[in-house]
């Protein structure tokens, strides 16, 4: 009497000359989009990244020049209220405030002690802006 | 219920839902290839380099460490200053003579090793049109402003200011102290105390 269950070795043969379902194809299709979008997804985070670090670095660089400038051609009187400049798409920004009282600032120099804030941005990224503090004696020689 | 034959394909409707998923899919991938190329564009060409960015800070660092009675001169388009390097191949041994200035439109500070040749050469700018140097200070003989040349055997000037431009882009201007280091490591007893 033959047997019921089919030759193992047929059944084999039979699926791997059929190829794959329509159904495991799409799976396939659905994962290598899925990996692909989220290594697209790191890809463009850390581009983004970059570019803002970069930038902001120029922005540090900027910053740096302005508050030295300003430093040693500030008026021996001293800022009054803010000073706006800009050259292309970079703005900057110069304050200046009474230095507030902190730990090891002497209170009998507090009067004498000016801080200068210098703010850096390129146009249309105001959110992105750098800024450097420094103190500075009014009257003083630097 | 009756199974389908092995070979019998699939039918109309699937393919349809099938290519509906596919396409979907390809949509999907489309916008996230769409917002990588937006961000490399950025990043290649929105942004200002990060080389010459490199580059400009060593020279702020030159500057900024040359020691007080070196040789310092300096007119409009060129500079020319003795600065100690503390970094292969210069030794702080010897004073190292740095030269500012345009060669075949390019913006670029020369670190000369003692005998002669290029030791370190930074690169402030591949293509440069508007190159504009200042002094800020008071050589014997005048008044305490800017200056468009800074004689030789004047001293130090309190302020350099280099303006440039990297191939027609607009580039903040390189504002820096000369000998920066040496003047902040002497503390006056007249002085104000130090913050912090």
């Amino acid at each position: 009497m033959p047997s019921e269950r089919p030759d193992p070795r047929r059944v084999t043969r039979r699926r791997a000359a059929s190829g794959f379902t329509l159904l495991e194809v799409l799976l396939a299709f659905a994962m290598l989009t899925t990996v692909t979008g989220a290594t697209l997804q790191v890809t463009s985070a850390t581009l983004r990244d970059n570019a803002i670090r970069l930038e902001r670095a120029w922005l540090a660089e900027l910053a740096r020049s302005v508050a030295e400038e300003h430093l040693v051609t500030r008026p021996a009187a001293g800022l009054q209220g803010s000073l706006l400049g800009s050259m292309a798409d970079w703005h900057w920004r110069i304050e200046e405030r009474p230095a507030r009282a902190e730990p090891g600032l002497a209170p009998e120099a507090l009067g004498r002690i000016v801080e200068v804030t210098v703010s850096a941005w390129k146009a249309g990224a105001p959110e992105r802006m750098v800024t450097l503090e420094s103190l500075v004696a009014d009257g003083a020689p630097r | 219920m009756s199974r389908r034959a092995p070979r019998a394909g699939v039918t109309l409707l699937e393919l349809l839902v099938s290519l509906a998923m596919t396409a979907a899919l390809a949509l999907i991938l489309g916008s996230m290839l769409e917002t990588t190329a937006r961000s490399a564009t950025r990043l290649g060409t929105g942004a200002e380099p990060l080389d010459p960015l490199l580059d400009r800070l060593e020279l702020r660092r030159w500057i900024e460490e040359i020691p007080v009675g070196v040789a310092f001169e300096g007119g409009a388009a060129d500079l020319s200053f003795e600065t100690l390097i503390d970094a292969p191949p210069f030794t702080t041994a010897v004073l190292t003579r740095v030269a500012l200035g345009r060669t075949n439109g390019a913006l670029r500070a020369v670190a000369q090793l003692p005998d002669g040749s290029p030791g370190r050469v930074a690169v402030l700018s591949a293509a440069t049109d508007g190159l504009l140097l200042e002094y800020w200070g008071q050589p014997p003989g005048h008044e305490r402003r800017w200056h468009a040349a800074w004689p030789a055997g004047a001293g130090l000037p309190e302020l350099v200011r280099i303006r440039y431009d990297l191939v027609g882009r607009a580039l903040p201007p390189l504002s820096v102290r000369p000998a920066r280091a040496a003047r902040q490591s002497t503390i006056s007893l007249s002085s104000l105390p130090p913050p912090g």
